[in-house]
C-alpha cells in the first residue's frame, strides 16, 4: 500500500513536469500547424545551458530559468523566421523533416562541445527529501513540480489577459479570419514558436535537477512530449496537465511492477494508441 | 493496364547482366565488396521505403522495426541450422506480418500523425528487443563466421534483391495499386469518393514495403554476421532511409536508387573524414534539400539526360 | 422540361440529421431522387446542401436517419463502397489529383469505381474524357488546368466510376455564360445516358433550366419541393432564398 502510494506520488510529481515540458509542442502545433521535431533540441539545450551555468558560475538551476526563457524565445523565433517561415505553404511533413534537420545539427553541436558522457548536476538540495506521513518525497521533485504548476498559471494568464495571448488564440482558431481582422499573423507565428521554445528550454532547466545531462536527453523526452500533447489535446492546458500526470503514473507503475527497462515503452505505446484513437482529427 | 511489361523484364535482366560484368571489379578486395553489399542493401531499403513514403505519401520513421525483424529472423533461423538463403523468405514474411500488425492501425493516420506514430512503434520495438533474452538481449547475436557465404554469393544475392526491389517498385508504379496510391496521396477523400479503398491500398503496399525491408535486414545479417538491437532497430537507420529517398527523388522509381548511391558515397567518402560532424552534415543536407531541391536529384538528372540526348541524339 | 412522374426512388434520405458541435447543418431531412430524374437542390449559402452531399456519399455518417440507394441502406458504408454501389459526386471546390495527368485522374475513377462487365477501364475513361470535352487536354498535367477544366475533370472522374446516381455540386459557379451552357449540355448527356442527378447550384438559369423538380433547403430543412415554375412562385422560397439573393 505504501509502495503504491509512493509510486503514485512520484508519478504525479514527474507528471506535472511532463506536462510543462510538452506544452510548447502543443502550442506551436496549435498556432502554426507545425510538428516541432526540434522540440527535443530545445529541451536538450535547456539542460546543457543550465548545467554549464551551474558548473561554471555555480548558478542554481531555478535561477537559470531567467536565462533559458529569453534565450529559448530568441532561438525559437529565429528558427521560425529563418527556416519554418519559408515552408508555410508546404505539406506539414516537409516542415517536420526540416525541423528534424535542425535537431540533428543541435545534437551534433552538443556532442562536439560537451562530448557524449552522461553528466549530472548537483545542488545543495539535490538529495534532500521530505517525509509526509508514510511517504518520502524528494525535494527537487517537489520544487520542480511546483515551478511547473506556476509556469502553467503564468501561461494561462498570459493567454487570457494579454493582447499577444489573444492574438495567439485567434490565429490558432482560424488563421484567415485572424488575418482579416488585422492580427499580424507572421509575427504571431514567430512569437508562438518563441514561446514554445522558451517553455521547452526552461523545462530543460527544471529537468536538469533530476535527469542526467546527455546529448540524447531530448530524443527520449521529445517522444514523451508527443505522447502528452496527443493525449491531452494539443493546446488544452487542463488536458495536458492530466495527460502528463497520467503518463507519469503509468510509467512509474510499469517501472515498479513490471520492469524498469520498460518504463519508456509505455509512452511509445500510449502515444501510438492515442494517435490512432484520435484519428478523427487527423489530416 | 499491364503492370509488368516485357520491357521491365529486359531492363531487369540487363541490369543483372551489367552487375555481373562489373562484379570482378567490385569483388577485387574486401572493402569494395562491402561497398557493393551496402549499396544493394540501401537500394532495397530505399525502394521499399519509397513505396509507402513516395507513392502513398506516408512518411515512415519506423522502418528500422521491420529491418530488425528481418535481421533477427534470419539470424535466429541460421543459428537453428537453416541455410541462410532459406531464411530469407522467413525474414520477408515475418517483417510483413509485423508491418501489417502495426501498419494496419497506424495507416489510418495521415501526414505528421502517421510519421510520429511510426517513431513510437519503432522505439518501443527497439526497447523491447533489448530485453528479449532468447534473442541475445542488448548484446545481440553473433553468427557463425565459418559458414560465411563468401563474397561472390553475397554479391549475387544482393544484386538480385536490389534489382528485384526496383522492378517491384516499377511494377507498383504502373499498376492499379500504384494509381490508387498516388490518388490517395494527392487527396484521400477524393480518392475514396472515386472508389479507392484507402485503407486497403495503404496496408497492401505497406506489406510489400515491410517484406522488402525485412529482406534487407536478412541480407544485412548474412553479410555482417552480427546483429544488435541498437543498430538494426535503431532510429538512425530509419532516418537514413528518409534521407536517401529525399536526396534521390521521392515518389519516383529511380530516385531511391540514385539516393542510395549518393548516400553511400557521402557516408563512405565525405563523412568518413568528418566523423565528428556526421549528424550535423546530414541535418544540413536535409535542410538544404527541403528548402532548395525538394524533388531530389532524379528530376535534375532526367533533365540532364534529356539535354545530352538533344545535343547528341 | 418534362420529367418522369412517379418513377421509383433511386436515392432516398429519411429523417437525416447532421450536427457540427452546436450547429445542426441538416435537420431531419427527407429527400427523394427518382429514377431518370434531375433533381435541383437549391438554398442560400450555408443551407446544408454540400453537407447533404457529404452524407449521401459517405464522407460523414449521419447522426440520425437513413439513406437508401436503390432501396439499400448505405448510411453506414464508407465512401468507396458507396461509390462502387453506383453513387458518385463532384466537389464544390474541385479536388484534382495534382500530380497526375487528365487521363490518369479519370482512370482512377474507371479502375476503382463500379464494375460493369463488357468494357475496360481505359475505354470508360476515354469516353468520359470525351464527354466532358477534355479530349484536347488528356495528356496535360492536372495542375495546368483552369477552373472550368478542373470542374469538368471532377465530373469526368465521377462519371468514370459508372454511377447510377451523380451528385453535382455547383459546376457552373465561377464560369462564364458559354462555359455554363457547355456544362449544362454535358449534364443533359449524362441524364440521357440514364443516370439520375442531384444538382446543387446557385446559378439559377442552369438549375431551373434542366431540373425536373427542385428541392429547396434552408437551415438544413426543406422549405419547398416542386417543379421549377412552382418553386420560383413559392412565397417561402422567395422570402428565404430569392429575396435574400436578390438583395445581395
Ligand atoms: N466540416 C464541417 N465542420 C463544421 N461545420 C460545417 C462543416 N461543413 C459544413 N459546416 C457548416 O454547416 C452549414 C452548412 O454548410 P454547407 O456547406 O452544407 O452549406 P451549403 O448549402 O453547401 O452552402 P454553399 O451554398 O455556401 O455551398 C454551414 O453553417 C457550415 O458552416
Ligand atoms: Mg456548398
Amino acid at each position: 500500500m505504501v509502495d503504491l502510494l509512493s509510486v503514485l506520488a512520484s508519478g504525479i510529481l514527474v507528471g506535472t513536469v511532463y506536462a510543462y515540458m510538452a506544452y510548447g509542442l502543443g502550442l506551436i502545433y496549435g498556432v502554426l500547424r507545425v510538428v516541432n521535431l526540434a522540440h527535443g533540441a530545445f529541451l536538450t539545450l535547456g539542460v546543457y545551458v543550465t548545467w554549464w551555468l551551474n558548473t561554471t558560475f555555480g548558478m542554481d538551476p531555478l535561477v537559470s530559468i531567467l536565462i533559458t526563457v529569453p534565450l529559448g524565445f530568441a532561438l525559437g523565433a529565429t528558427v521560425e523566421r529563418t527556416l519554418v517561415f519559408r515552408l508555410r505553404d508546404s505539406p506539414p511533413v516537409t516542415t517536420l523533416l526540416l525541423l528534424f534537420g535542425v535537431w540533428l545539427i543541435v545534437r551534433n553541436a552538443l556532442y562536439l562541445i560537451f562530448g557524449g558522457a552522461d553528466r549530472s548536476l548537483l545542488t545543495s538540495y539535490s538529495l534532500e527529501s521530505l517525509a509526509v506521513g508514510p511517504l518520502t518525497l524528494s525535494i527537487p521533485r517537489l520544487i520542480v513540480s511546483a515551478f511547473s504548476l506556476l509556469g502553467f498559471v503564468v501561461l494561462a494568464l498570459m493567454l487570457k489577459r494579454t493582447w499577444s495571448g489573444l492574438a495567439l488564440r485567434a490565429v490558432a482558431q482560424d488563421r484567415e479570419a485572424a488575418a482579416l481582422s488585422g492580427v499580424p499573423v507572421n509575427r504571431v507565428w514567430a512569437v508562438a514558436f518563441g514561446i514554445g521554445s522558451a517553455l521547452a528550454m526552461s523545462a530543460g532547466s527544471l529537468m536538469s535537477l533530476f535527469y542526467s545531462v546527455t546529448p540524447e536527453f531530448g530524443a527520449r523526452f521529445l517522444l514523451k512530449s508527443f505522447c502528452v500533447v496527443v493525449l491531452g489535446g494539443l493546446t488544452n492546458i487542463g488536458g495536458i496537465l492530466v495527460a502528463g500526470i497520467g503518463l507519469g503514473i503509468a510509467e512509474d507503475l510499469t517501472a515498479f511492477y513490471i520492469h524498469t527497462g520498460y518504463r519508456d515503452v509505455v509512452s511509445f505505446l500510449v502515444l501510438t494508441a492515442a494517435l490512432v484513437m484520435r484519428r478523427a482529427d487527423s489530416d | 493496364m499491364s503492370s509488368f511489361t516485357r520491357r521491365h523484364l529486359f531492363l531487369g535482366v540487363g541490369a543483372l547482366g551489367g552487375l555481373a560484368l562489373i562484379a570482378p571489379l567490385l569483388l577485387a578486395n574486401p572493402y569494395s565488396s562491402r561497398l557493393a553489399q551496402l549499396l544493394f542493401m540501401n537500394v532495397l531499403l530505399a525502394s521499399a521505403w519509397n513505396l509507402v513514403g513516395g507513392f502513398a505519401g506516408q512518411i515512415s520513421f519506423g522502418n528500422a522495426s521491420l529491418f530488425g525483424v528481418g535481421a533477427y529472423a534470419t539470424s535466429m533461423l541460421w543459428l537453428a541450422g537453416f541455410h541462410p538463403f532459406l531464411t530469407m523468405p522467413a525474414a520477408a514474411l515475418l517483417a510483413a506480418l509485423y508491418g501489417v500488425a502495426w501498419g494496419w492501425p497506424c495507416l489510418r493516420l495521415r501526414g505528421p500523425y502517421f510519421a510520429i506514430a511510426t517513431i513510437g512503434v519503432a522505439e518501443a520495438t527497439r526497447i523491447v528487443a533489448n530485453h528479449i533474452e532468447a534473442a541475445g538481449g542488448a548484446s545481440g547475436l553473433t553468427l557463425p563466421l565459418e559458414q560465411d557465404l563468401g563474397p561472390v554469393l553475397l554479391y549475387a544475392l544482393g544484386a538480385v534483391l536490389a534489382v528485384a526491389s526496383v522492378l517491384v517498385s516499377a511494377a507498383v508504379r504502373r499498376s492499379r495499386l500504384g494509381l490508387g496510391l498516388i490518388a490517395l496521396r494527392e487527396d484521400a477523400q477524393a480518392a475514396a469518393a472515386s472508389g479507392v479503398n484507402v485503407a486497403r491500398q495503404q496496408v497492401t503496399v505497406f506489406a510489400v514495403t515491410a517484406a522488402l525491408t525485412g529482406l534487407a535486414g536478412g541480407y544485412y545479417a548474412v553479410f555482417t554476421l552480427y546483429v544488435v538491437p541498437e543498430k538494426v532497430f535503431g532510429f538512425d537507420l530509419s532516418i537514413s532511409l528518409v534521407l536517401m529517398v529525399l536526396v534521390g527523388g521521392i515518389g519516383t522509381v529511380m530516385g531511391p536508387v540514385l539516393g542510395a548511391g549518393i548516400y553511400l558515397f557521402l557516408e563512405q567518402f565525405v563523412l568518413a573524414s568528418l566523423a565528428d560532424i556526421h549528424l550535423a552534415a546530414f541535418g544540413a543536407l536535409l535542410i538544404f534539400i527541403i528548402l532548395l531541391e525538394p524533388r531530389g536529384a532524379a528530376p535534375r538528372l532526367a533533365q540532364f539526360v534529356r539535354l545530352i540526348r538533344r545535343r547528341f541524339g | 422540361m418534362s420529367g418522369p412522374a412517379g418513377g421509383s426512388a433511386l436515392v432516398e434520405a429519411r429523417g437525416v440529421v447532421k450536427r457540427f458541435g452546436g450547429l445542426t447543418a441538416v435537420h431531419g431531412l427527407d429527400l427523394t431522387l427518382r429514377e431518370g430524374e434531375i433533381l435541383g437542390l437549391i438554398g442560400p449559402n450555408g443551407a446544408g446542401k454540400t453537407t447533404l452531399f457529404n452524407l449521401l456519399s459517405g464522407q460523414f455518417a449521419p447522426d440520425a436517419g437513413k439513406i437508401l440507394l436503390e432501396g439499400r441502406e448505405i448510411h453506414h458504408l464508407p465512401s468507396h463502397r458507396i461509390c462502387r454501389l453506383g453513387l458518385a459526386r463532384t466537389f464544390q471546390v474541385p479536388r484534382p489529383f495534382l500530380a497526375m495527368t487528365v487521363s490518369e485522374s479519370v482512370l482512377v475513377g474507371a479502375q476503382f469505381g463500379r464494375r460493369v462487365p463488357g468494357t475496360t477501364a481505359s475505354e470508360t475513361a476515354d469516353r468520359c474524357v470525351a464527354l466532358t470535352r477534355l479530349e484536347p487536354r488528356r495528356n496535360a498535367p492536372v495542375h495546368s488546368l483552369n477552373l472550368a477544366e478542373r470542374k469538368r475533370l471532377d465530373l469526368a472522374r465521377a462519371l468514370a466510376t459508372r454511377p447510377r446516381v451523380l451528385l453535382v455540386d455547383e459546376v457552373a459557379a465561377g464560369l462564364n455564360p458559354t462555359e455554363v451552357r457547355e456544362t449544362v449540355g454535358i449534364l443533359r448527356e449524362v441524364h440521357a445516358a440514364g443516370i439520375g442527378i442531384i444538382y446543387v447550384e446557385h446559378v439559377m438559369e442552369a438549375v431551373m433550366d434542366i431540373s425536373h423538380r427542385v428541392h429547396v433547403l434552408d437551415h438544413g430543412a426543406t422549405i419547398a419541393i416542386g417543379t421549377p415554375a412552382e418553386v420560383t412562385r413559392d412565397p417561402a422560397v422567395i422570402e428565404a432564398y430569392l429575396g435574400r439573393s436578390a438583395g445581395s
